[in-house]
């Protein structure tokens, strides 16, 4: 099943692997990224994942441990990335 | 959950001179109150190494990485602080990898120091440049890489916090050479959000309540986060308040007394069988901090089968992570044990035929120590040893049989007096652990508790305790075999031997001799009591060698994949 996930990440290195390796470690394939990067502290993480058996919400209490991801929500529909869009 | 939050302003003391990044990481430990780092030189870390022989506090030198790793990890368990280890770039960090899983595994509070090549050789594959803040990336609670010297104050104040607060773990701190070197000129102020854990909401409470009191077979499933939350009396109080039984993981040894009318015994794979059964019976388990990991649970989808559960834990990512919590219970347990407590009403009389069944279980399935044969047999010295060494004794395990035989024989007073490598399963654990806890209990007796295969994983620590004359006991229960490994090719291998024969093993005495570490060799069970207190009221570091019979099993045993009902027994005994 697909989920869709909004982070809000520190602009701290290594926060964006750090993100993306627990999702994949903790059974979810990542299908889409999209990062908005502007502003000077935070930045927005979208993230669309597939996992056959994980629950979202348990990836979501996973990603909420982490010291540079300050907030998580699951969203309803994946994020149409800007690539795919084609813009 | 809710969390509150105070300010606390940290700085550097005032010092006439700038502080170069190096004599700013030292004053940064020495404000965090660090009294041992445990490390190893080299290249990158060199200016840190030169602002070391300039402070209060104390470095010990190890003879491998992964020894200085293992020390801060022993050193924290007992003293329930931070331990601090220290390498270089390169291999001196890569050494220093399996210490840090360790502790992350063991929710252990470690904070780990690399040095790193300069920041402009960075990325350049430069000699001993390896990226170990991305090569420990799953096994750390945090990382620092740090790019400005200012900030290492904040960093390392940073790193303290968020090693020992909520569920510890470890936080490594990158720092490249040449920020060693070069000056602060404005360190940054830390501002520390400290977080103090509440307690679960009051639905929660209320329904975990409602749970107790309805329930006719509950189990209290108790895990090493009592012990790390510095919360066993707190815990035998609502054990005692509930008079439900008591069962324990490995990490929990000791959190109740082994002799309570309540405590069954340890759960899992080499548990006892009044404790997994009256698991797989109960209509209600109570895990408090613990974590359903798969040596403790057997094949996860048959344990406890008919329970309901109610889950105590600081890390919200532990409940429903793989067993479905009916009543969560997140936060600290101090205060959910408070607030339950006033809730439940005693039925003792709902329990009592429960209890009593778990009891006479407990006593039909009591240890015997009448094995038959003549080579010494390791669970009566271990039982042996755990009277001698009376209350205050600490027992630092390496990863095998004799893991398991500490466990099972042995009688712990506290979970922080059983040191064992629960998460990862470190061979090699022992020894250094067993000298940074003899660093931070230099009263109490020590004893690392050791086998064949795993003493060689560590044996040049031998140096270190000779180094320091730290006084640790060590008794390598020798079977000249990989003891585990070989049980399991005999049980579930059709006895197809696969390197496990280590009947070429050197004279441990004699190895130990050669560091300047006393030893000696015993051969038979009657000489087992006078070697033990030979060994115990010994004078300096001295190492016991015990050959054991190398057919030796441990029993009772759940088979892999099988549901913890499952257990067999020794062959010819009865269940």
């Amino acid at each position: 099943m697909n989920h869709a996930l909004k982070l809000q990440i520190r602009n701290i290195e290594g926060a964006l692997i750090r993100a993306l390796g627990t999702a994949e470690r903790r059974g979810f394939r990542v299908l889409g990224v999209e990062l908005n990067s502007r502003k000077k502290d935070f930045s927005q993480l979208y993230l669309t994942v597939h996992s056959a058996d994980r629950c979202v919400h348990q990836l979501k209490r996973q990603l909420e441990r982490l010291h540079d991801v300050t907030d998580v929500s699951i969203i309803a529909e994946p994020v149409v990335l800007t690539a795919a869009a084609g813009v | 959950m809710s969390t509150t939050s105070q300010h606390i302003p940290t700085t550097l003391p005032d010092s006439a001179a700038p502080l170069t990044g190096a004599q700013a990481m030292i004053r940064a430990l020495e404000e965090q109150g660090v009294e041992y780092i445990f490390g190893y030189p080299g290249g990158a870390i060199m200016p840190i190494y030169d602002a070391l022989t300039d402070t209060s506090i104390t470095h010990i030198l190890a003879r491998h990485e992964q020894g200085a790793a293992l020390a801060a990890d022993g050193y924290a368990r007992v003293s329930g602080k931070p331990g601090v280890c220290m390498a270089t770039s390169g291999p001196g960090a890569t050494n220093l990898v399996t210490g840090i899983a360790n502790a992350y595994m063991d929710s252990v509070p470690l904070v780990a120091i690399t040095g790193q090549v300069a920041r402009p050789l960075m990325g350049t594959d430069s000699f001993q440049e390896v990226d170990i803040f991305g090569i420990t990336m799953p096994i750390v609670k945090h990382s620092f890489l740090i790019r400005d010297p200012n900030d290492i104050p904040q960093v390392v104040a940073e790193a303290f916090h968020i090693a020992s607060s909520g569920r510890p773990g470890p936080v490594l701190i990158d720092v490249p050479k040449d920020i060693t070197v070069e000056t602060l000129d404005r360190p940054g102020l830390w501002s520390a959000v400290k977080i103090s854990q509440a307690g679960a909401d009051r639905g929660s409470i209320r329904r975990a309540a409602e749970l107790m009191n309805q329930a006719e077979r509950p189990v209290l499933y108790v895990g090493g986060g009592v012990g790390i939350a510095g919360a066993v009396p707190e815990f035998c109080q609502f054990a005692e308040a509930t008079g439900f039984p008591v069962v324990a993981t490995l990490k929990a040894l000791g959190t109740i007394s082994t002799n309570h009318s309540q405590y069954l015994g340890m759960i899992g794979m080499h548990g006892s069988p009044a404790a997994n059964e009256a698991v797989q019976e109960s209509d209600l388990l109570i895990c408090i901090g613990a974590r359903f990991d798969d040596r403790a649970t057997g094949k996860l989808a048959t344990f406890a089968p008919h329970a309901k559960v109610i889950h105590f834990d600081i890390d919200t990512a532990e409940i429903n992570k793989l067993r479905t919590a009916d009543v969560a219970l997140p936060g600290s347990l101090k205060v959910n044990f408070a607030a339950l407590q006033d809730r439940f009403e005693l039925r003792p009389e709902r329990i009592s035929g429960w209890c009593k069944q778990g009891r006479e279980q407990r006593e039909r399935n009591a240890w015997r120590y009448d094995a038959p044969g003549d080579f010494v047999y390791a669970p009566a010295l271990l039982r042996r040893l755990s009277e001698l060494g009376g209350e205050d004794l600490i027992i630092t395990c390496d990863v095998g049989q004799h893991q398991m035989w500490v466990a099972q024989h042995c009688h712990f007073h506290h979970p922080r007096n059983h040191l064992t490598s629960g998460g990862l399963g470190t061979m090699g654990f022992g020894m250094p652990a067993g000298i940074g806890a003899k660093l931070a209990a230099p009263e109490s007796t020590v004893v690392n508790v050791t086998g064949d295969g795993s003493v060689m994983m560590n044996i040049q620590e031998l140096a270190t305790l000779k180094r320091y004359a730290i006084d640790l006991k060590i008794i390598v229960l020798d079977n000249s075999a990989l003891g585990m490994v070989r049980q399991w090719q005999e049980l579930f291998f059709a006895e197809n031997y696969s390197e496990v024969d280590l009947s070429d093993n050197p004279d441990f005495a004699e190895v130990a001799r050669a560091f300047g570490v006393q030893a000696f060799t015993i051969q038979t069970r009657a000489e087992v009591e006078p070697a033990l207190k030979k060994l115990l009221s010994s004078k300096g570091p001295t190492l016991l060698h015990v050959p054991i019979d190398p057919q030796a099993n441990v029993w009772p045993l759940v088979p892999p994949g099988k549901a913890n009902d499952e257990m067999i027994n020794e062959p010819g005994t009865e269940s």
